[in-house]
């Protein structure tokens, strides 16, 4: 696991143990600062527009939010707590992804075939790329040059150049790779494989990016939402299903299947040793050891959890404390 | 590039959504009442998929495959419309069953994706039966009217639930 340093390299240093989660409430409209050693919930911020896609700041120091019924994404200062500013998208902002070399946003909107990139620091729209029906889970290759969208109504993964290089196309059209059906989230290890959760097929499509090409598909449980990443296991949340499917990288084997309650939904791993997943219909953040695959902690947070995105970070507002 | 892609989608927002789009929120309703009856009794009442005659808006239940694997049933509404549902999970023990709507006409229910479970505790005196249900609106789109919003598919599934549960608590303790 690497950290993008402020200069915009990638400094050869583990990333630090995340502390604290940010979760997406849709239904309240918020979102929950979880306290991941303690398990409880340090504060709540309140983000009006259905909130659900989440990431972060290369510096870690800013969360981004997109609010789908409000047509625009929330920055909130980590520092303070509170939204900085809003920036209007337009359509339906759902999956959110942030470069981690210039830290770039790019907002999919899910009503169209848009993958929109933004500069937080202006709120400028910098550009636009065609992709997919439907764009959802976005991924960012580690040198970030290119962008890969799951498409949920073309059963794609596009995969576009976003480098703005001088020896790239200035209007490039993405590559679309035929994948599962119904694909939500979409996972990268490093740059060299990426997992896409296929909703409508109840399987994982393994995508080679240098390839171009499916390499492998996994059955899961039911609905599967998104996929988590540790170093040698795959962890899908299948929604219908309640549980968690894990399965081998190496073999694709599936190893075991976890409940953990209603609708889990956004799962990321610690890099670690802890995978983390929000369920949506039970309002609460559910901790898994990702080697003995037992269930070791859970916290209430909002009402209707999504945490669609990167939600595990290092800060917390200047004093939250626990309610 | 603006001016292209922005033509690009022009063409594109006339295209059909698939039978699996949906609104960009998911919305939940949970519904439970206490019935002054065995659960046993309550779930005979109740746990049977193929037999919805205990919901006061339904007059037929037409199915097939029972409560096994696979079960389908066809609800007729009175004053019209269908529903077509397929069982997902059935836990006779557990006094549980999941089931998903798999056709329906938004006009006869304004949701879309709707997966829901009802179950049944207690004891030999007295029951809770209660009914989840998570779905997205009617509408797929952006800018919903008002009769196919967010609002509309919680009111209209919490309605069902109610009357549902109110009529089986009337039912069961009248000694029906």
């Amino acid at each position: 696991m690497l950290i993008a340093d402020v200069s915009g390299a990638t400094a050869l240093l583990p990333a630090p143990l995340p502390l604290y989660a940010y979760v997406t409430n849709q239904g309240s409209e918020t979102v929950s600062i979880v306290d991941l050693a303690r398990m409880v919930t340090l504060d709540t911020i309140k983000v009006p527009g259905k909130p659900a896609g989440v990431a972060l700041s290369p510096q870690l120091d800013q969360l981004y939010v997109t609010a789908p019924d409000a047509h625009d994404i929330a920055v909130i200062d980590l520092a303070t707590g509170t939204v900085a500013r809003r920036i209007p998208i337009g359509g339906g902002p759902l999956g959110i992804a942030v470069s981690p070399v210039n830290g770039l946003v790019y907002v999919a909107d899910w009503y169209s075939r848009r993958l929109v990139e933004v500069d937080p620091k202006s709120g400028a729209i910098t550009a636009e790329f065609e992709v997919g029906q439907s764009p959802s889970g976005i991924a960012i290759t580690p040198d970030g040059k290119f962008a890969l969208t799951a498409d949920r109504e073309s059963d794609t993964v596009s995969i576009v150049d976003v480098s703005h290089s001088p020896q790239s196309d200035p209007n490039p059209r993405a590559t679309s790779i035929k994948v599962g059906s119904r694909p939500f989230g979409i996972t990268l290890t490093g740059d060299r494989y990426a997992y896409t959760a296929n909703v409508g097929s109840d399987d994982v499509s393994i995508v080679d990016v240098a390839k171009r090409a499916v390499i492998a598909t996994v059955p899961v449980g039911r609905r599967p939402y998104a996929v988590a990443l540790s170093q040698d296991r795959a962890f899908v949340s299948d929604q219908y299903g309640g549980t968690v499917t894990v399965f081998d990288l190496a073999t694709n084997l599936k190893v075991a299947t976890i409940p953990v309650g209603d609708h889990p939904e956004g799962i990321a791993y610690d890099g670690y040793g802890a995978v983390y997943v929000a369920c949506w219909f039970d309002n609460t953040l559910v901790r898994i050891d990702a080697a003995t695959l037992k269930v070791t902690g859970k916290v209430e947070v909002g009402d209707g959890p999504r945490a669609f995105g990167t939600f595990l970070g290092l800060y917390r507002p200047e004093g939250a404390s626990a309610r | 590039m603006l001016r292209t892609t922005l033509a690009a989608l022009a063409l594109v927002a006339a295209l059909p959504f698939s039978a699996l789009a949906h609104g960009p929120s998911r919305q939940k309703v949970v519904q439970s009442i206490e019935i002054n009856a065995p659960a046993d009794k309550v779930w005979a009442a109740m746990g049977n998929f193929q037999d919805m005659s205990w919901h006061p808006a339904i007059e037929k239940t037409a199915g097939t495959g029972d409560n096994g694997a696979g079960a389908k049933r066809t609800l007729t509404l009175k004053g019209g419309g269908t529903i077509e549902e397929a069982l997902t999970s059935y836990n006779a023990e557990g006094k549980s069953y999941a089931y998903e709507i798999t056709t329906v006409d938004v006009k006869t229910l304004p949701v879309s994706n709707y997966s829901s479970s009802i179950k049944v505790t207690g004891d030999a005196a007295k029951s809770t039966v209660e009914w989840k249900g998570a779905f997205y609106r009617g509408f797929v789109n952006n800018d919903p009217p008002p009769e196919l919003n967010d609002e509309a598919a919680v009111k209209a599934v919490t309605g069902v639930y109610k009357a549902g549960l109110d009529a089986l608590k009337a039912k069961l303790e009248a000694g029906g």
